[in-house]
């Protein structure tokens, strides 16, 4: 039975083309608007999100909790640094395919800017550091980096950070001095070129930096505390597996520590609030958005209106040769839900390819480096939204069509 | 190609007392039917006759179960109307009734074949093939198998009207309701239609007709004379020799 309704509401259909288009323009435009904003949405939060686990993908990161902080998840100060010996022992843990120390909440690793202060005779300047492997930067005064340099705590001075440092001296007596990074001495050899303001657009970045050479900074840094130890799981190794093992080791070589070892969780955490921040301004724009479809399914109810009122003869003839009311009442939901569904599909297609152009726009005008996501669930949601908007909107004419009277609608 | 009928000669339809009112209005209502009683047994050509607003129509739809008597009783098949729900009456006008109308009431979005299959649709036939066959079996039978795949608006009046009497035997019903079915269409065409009517009729078919057409009496085995809503002349005869 259900069949053979379709089948009618199908011919139904095809003899009102462009009325079922019209009625369908609504509900595509709305579909489309919501497709099209949650697959821009989608696709910044995955751009965003696959950025936070690029930095630590397949990383995980044991830190040291004091008793008084169990259960915070992620680093507080504490007195307890980890020291190489650990790195050697976490090596032989099974299923550990690489550990590495992590100096952060502090310090820093090569190729990282960081906002550090300089001393020199008890003045401080402050300056974006960064340790390289060469520097070609233009000075204005002493020198660039040499080869021979890349072992040598040696460091060219941004313009801004030897201005600081330079107090009532010339900039160029800070050649050959001595100055303090960290705690740690750094021989003065270069002075950048001050920035160019006026050619603002093309200025060289660098000139922003101080400069130290990779190598020293490495060597420096193996004296500096390790706050957290970075393991690498092998390929395919159960994660949680990976942590308890690496946890019970550490544990027994410091047995006389109170507190634990646990991972830390506040990329985790970050992770997760900038999901639900993303979530929830995605709903919102769907929200916003969702007040087009619900014209679109007033027009659908305007239409479905208009439908029964014109076919009340047919109607009456389908009544009179034996259509029972809720047969008449299936006929014209289908109908409903078929324009709806038909105009959701479309939507969907529209949105996709509006939501990738638009995309595709902002990555060739380097506005945004992300590709719009159409989530299979979210296709079927917009299509389900569709059919139900369908139903909704056209259940109270479909019951008004079930309740016509047979005479009247014959002999109208 | 019609069965017929063992039970000729049962009661198929019985009123008794059936008053018929309309409201209009406040406090006002028309009396369309009074006091009416009617027996119509299987097999009978019956034609109701009488001049507009004399309540044939009426009957008639209460006949067909389309309309609803204000008071009396009727009886279909032996069992009472009253107190069937407009989904057992569907099942009922479905099964055992087939209308046909003055204006032939076909559905123009589908085609000829697709017309005469909707009663079986409805009856909930699930083959397409086997409700395709059985339209062009009835499409036949009244004189147009070759108009199986065309629009109904490009068929003349007399062709509609066939196609519409093919849809009212599909399901083989007990009974045939006709409207001034020969009302819209010129003489030859008419009598062409009655033909068909008759020979169904021939073959066991009951038939109740209603018209205004004092010549269309001689296709009648009884013809029922309605006045002002009440029957004030019923003539019984063979086909031919009835005459009001």
């Amino acid at each position: 039975m259900i069949f053979n309704i379709l089948t009618s509401t199908v011919l139904s259909l095809k003899a009102h083309k462009l009325r079922v288009i019209l009625t369908m323009i609504g509900i595509i435009i709305g579909i489309s608007s919501v497709v099209t904003i949650t697959s821009l949405g989608e696709g910044l939060k995955q751009s965003e999100l696959d950025m936070i686990d690029d930095s630590g993908i397949n990383t995980i990161k044991i830190i040291y909790e004091e008793p008084e902080m169990a259960g915070l998840g992620y680093y507080s100060w504490t007195p307890f640094t980890f020291d190489r010996i650990d790195m050697k022992r976490l090596r032989s843990v099974p299923d550990v395919a690489a550990v590495t120390a992590d100096y952060g909440y502090g310090g820093f690793t090569a190729g990282e800017q960081i906002d550090s202060k300089l001393k020199l005779f008890g003045i401080e300047s402050s300056a974006q550091i960064v340790a390289a492997t060469e520097d070609t930067s233009p000075v204005s005064y002493g020198r660039n980096f040499t080869t021979e340099d890349m072992d040598k705590p040696v460091i060219i001075l941004d313009d801004n950070a030897a201005s600081g440092l330079a107090n009532d001296m010339e900039k160029s007596e800070l050649i050959g001095k001595a100055v303090s990074l960290d705690g740690y001495m750094y021989k003065i050899v270069g002075i950048k070129e001050s920035v160019d303001w006026d050619s603002m657009m093309n200025v060289d970045e660098d000139l922003f930096l101080s400069t130290v050479p990779k190598k020293a900074f490495l060597a420096l840094s193996k004296s500096k505390p390790i706050n957290a130890i970075k393991i690498t799981p092998k390929q395919g190794a159960d994660r949680d597996t990976v942590i308890s093992a690496v946890a019970e080791t550490l544990a027994s070589y410091h047995a006389d520590l109170d507190g634990s070892f646990v991972e830390d969780h506040y990329m985790d955490d970050m992770r997760q609030q900038m999901e639900q921040v993303y979530n929830i301004a995605i709903w919102i724009f769907i929200g916003i958005t969702g007040i087009s479809l619900l014209v679109g399914g007033i027009g659908v109810m305007n239409i479905m209106y208009v439908s029964v009122s014109e076919r009340r003869r047919e109607i009456g003839i389908k009544r009179a040769i034996g259509a029972k009311p809720k047969v008449i009442l299936l006929q014209f939901l289908f109908e409903a839900a078929f324009i709806t569904l038909l105009g959701g599909i479309i939507g969907i297609a529209f949105g996709y390819g509006i939501s990738h152009l638009f995309s595709f726009i902002l990555q060739t005008m380097n506005m945004g480096d992300f590709t719009a996501i159409l989530r299979p669930a979210m296709a079927a949601i917009a299509a389900g939204v569709s059919v139900a908007i369908g139903l909704f909107f056209g259940i109270v004419p479909a019951i008004g069509a079930s309740k016509t009277d047979p005479i009247k609608a014959i002999y109208q | 190609m019609v069965k017929d009928l063992v039970t000729e000669g049962k009661p198929l339809i019985e009123l008794a007392g059936v008053n018929k009112y309309y409201p209009l209005g406040k406090n006002a209502q028309l009396h369309v039917l009074k006091e009416l009683n009617l027996t119509i047994n299987q097999g009978e050509f019956v034609m109701i006759m009488g001049k507009s607003g004399s309540g044939k129509t009426t009957l008639l739809n209460i006949i067909g179960m389309l309309d609803q008597l204000t008071t009396g009783e009727y009886f279909f098949n032996e069992k009472p109307v009253a107190g069937l729900s407009e989904n057992e009456k569907s099942e009922l006008r479905n099964a055992n009734l087939g209308f046909i109308f003055q204006q032939f009431f076909l559905i123009d979005s589908l085609n000829v074949s697709q017309n005469v299959s909707l009663p079986m649709v409805y009856k909930g036939h699930k083959n397409s093939s086997y409700r395709r066959e059985q339209a062009q079996k009835y499409l036949e039978l009244v004189g147009i198998p070759e108009k199986e795949k065309q629009k109904t608006t490009e068929l003349s009046g007399g062709q509609q009207q066939r196609v519409a009497i093919a849809r009212a035997l599909v399901n083989d019903p007990l009974m045939i309701m006709a409207d001034e079915p020969t009302g819209a269409l010129d003489s030859e065409t008419g009598i062409a239609i009655m033909d068909i009517l008759t020979s169904l009729n021939d073959h066991g078919k009951t038939i109740v007709m209603v018209t205004h057409d004092e010549d269309m009496t001689r296709y009648a085995s009884r013809v029922v004379h309605l006045k002002d809503g009440e029957i004030i002349q019923e003539i019984h005869g063979k086909r031919g020799e009835v005459k009001s």
